[in-house]
């Protein structure tokens, strides 16, 4: 009797336990009034956790864009492979290069300023050991971030986005406007040179090659050059590119807006936004609408436009290539640091 | 634009490699800068200017300075304050540079010049 009870109790256990798991997977039907309740209640609790965990974690999806971008300049909107054919001819690269860098450049270069302030330590060292007196060039200073790192030496600005070297001027660099193809100095002259993330903008090899070629011919005899470029493993960044043509994204806060008097463009993203703000998507903060190549993004209240980058991403062995059309240089190093190429190059 | 840069610089056509410097300057507005002396600075620089560059600088501002480089001294530190000075205090502001080659006129703004070739500069030997 005594083993029987026992069994029969094990049975209601084992059921009960079923039961129970039944609930958990949601799909119960028993008649139990209470249970469907109780189930039911647990069901929305579960849902509406759910829900919320959705919401989070798009929001904090959509902070991490933003933040990312405001605070280091690193776009993490996914990137797109805009069709992009290599160009026939030099003047077709010079044209893909004008819309898809300098003109962007333009346009960002006040929110770019905002956020590249720290210096990459492998150029701050290689700036610190040059000698007192020395005359050096920066080809494609950006927004100026390296020209005041050494006082000991003149080291010349120059790039081919007008409003960068603007931005140079006013924090009383030497600065000029000048192409990377045809800078404007004298053969033999200068000490040393930089290029920081300046070659992965030219859309060809063979200009690739020509802005390198058009670095070391102002260099004197000895001198060196750190130049530096945009990897294709840009695993720290959590991605690995296949191809090696890209457009990068950036988020641009209209608060950066150089040309703030251009009313008309303004008026024309407003009423844009507005229409957008009419659309069923009321509950969403983040409404995109495309308009032409720009994308417009409106989130808590502040616009962002969204622009994309033409970069050219380098494969290892891709200096070494283009240094051997050059026979004035030759590679002293070459090596990898968080995603980016850098190569020291002397002409001999 | 410091008068160091323009020593530096020249005209940036293929065409005139090695005859485009020193540029012409023409200067409607300059700033002076107080920038302090530095001896081993200048010192170093002397053997990298070009006399040329300094004597057209010389000439337009009307800044006295020996231009005879075999009377030079790197002892006569009279001499390397003017130099540095010279070189690194005057500041051409507004105005314009011009190729002794090609006579191609960059503009200089708010300090800045702007040594950009246009699209049909570039490209002008190219038949479409």
């Amino acid at each position: 009797m005594t083993d029987s009870n026992i069994d029969i109790d094990k049975l209601n256990l084992n059921e009960s336990f079923k039961e129970e798991k039944l609930n958990e997977n949601d799909n119960d039907d028993d008649d139990d009034n209470n249970t469907i309740s109780r189930n039911k209640s647990k069901k929305e609790l579960k849902k509406l956790q759910k829900q919320q965990y959705k919401q989070q974690k798009k929001q904090d999806k959509k902070n991490n864009k933003v933040n990312k971008i405001i605070n280091e300049g690193v776009p993490d909107i996914s990137e797109e492979k805009i069709n992009f054919e290599e160009p026939k001819t030099d003047r077709e690269a010079y044209q893909v290069e004008v819309k898809h860098v300098r003109e962007i450049y333009d346009r960002i270069a006040l929110h770019f300023d905002s956020t590249r302030y720290k210096a990459w330590p492998i150029v701050e060292k290689f700036l610190e050991k040059v000698s007192i007196g020395s005359i050096g060039v920066d080809v494609g200073c950006g927004n100026g971030k390296y020209l005041g790192l050494n006082k000991n030496s003149h080291l010349i600005g120059s790039d081919i986005c007008n409003n960068f070297t603007s931005i140079c001027n006013e924090k009383h660099y030497e600065s000029l406007v000048a192409d990377n193809l045809y800078l404007p100095y004298k053969s033999n002259s200068f000490d040393y040179a930089i290029s920081i993330a300046v070659i992965h903008h030219f859309s060809t090899f063979d200009r690739r090659t020509e802005a390198l070629r058009e670095i070391i011919r102002v260099l004197k005899s000895g001198a060196t050059l750190l130049i530096t470029s945009w990897a294709t493993t840009q695993k720290w960044k959590g991605k690995n590119y296949d191809y090696q043509d890209v457009m990068v994204p950036w988020l641009f806060q209209n608060q950066f807006d150089m040309t703030k008097k251009n009313d008309e463009k303004q008026d024309k993203h407003i009423s844009s936004n507005n229409k957008n703000n009419e659309n069923e998507n009321k509950n969403e903060d983040e409404n995109e609408n495309e308009n032409g190549d720009e994308k417009i993004i409106e989130k808590s209240g502040s616009q962002y436009e969204v622009y994309h980058r033409y970069y050219h991403l380098f494969e290892n062995g891709e200096f070494e290539k283009m240094v051997a059309q050059i026979p004035e240089c030759e590679i002293i190093e070459n090596n990898l640091d968080h995603d980016n190429y850098y190569c020291l190059i002397k002409k001999k | 634009m410091k008068i160091l840069t323009h020593n530096m610089m020249a005209c940036t056509k293929k065409q005139c490699m090695g005859k485009g410097f020193p540029l012409k300057v023409e200067c409607t507005e300059q700033i002076v800068l107080e920038q302090e002396f530095n001896y081993e600075f200048t010192k170093n620089i002397y053997p990298k200017l070009d006399w040329a560059g300094i004597a057209e600088i010389s000439k337009k501002f009307n800044i006295p300075i020996q231009l005879d480089t075999t009377k030079h001294s790197l002892e006569d530190e009279e001499f390397l304050k003017t130099l540095h000075s010279l070189l690194c205090n005057l500041k051409v502001i507004t105005g314009s540079l011009t190729c002794p080659n090609c006579q191609r006129v960059y503009p200089i703004d708010k300090g800045i010049p702007n040594m950009l070739l246009r699209e049909d500069e570039i490209y002008q030997d190219i038949k479409e």
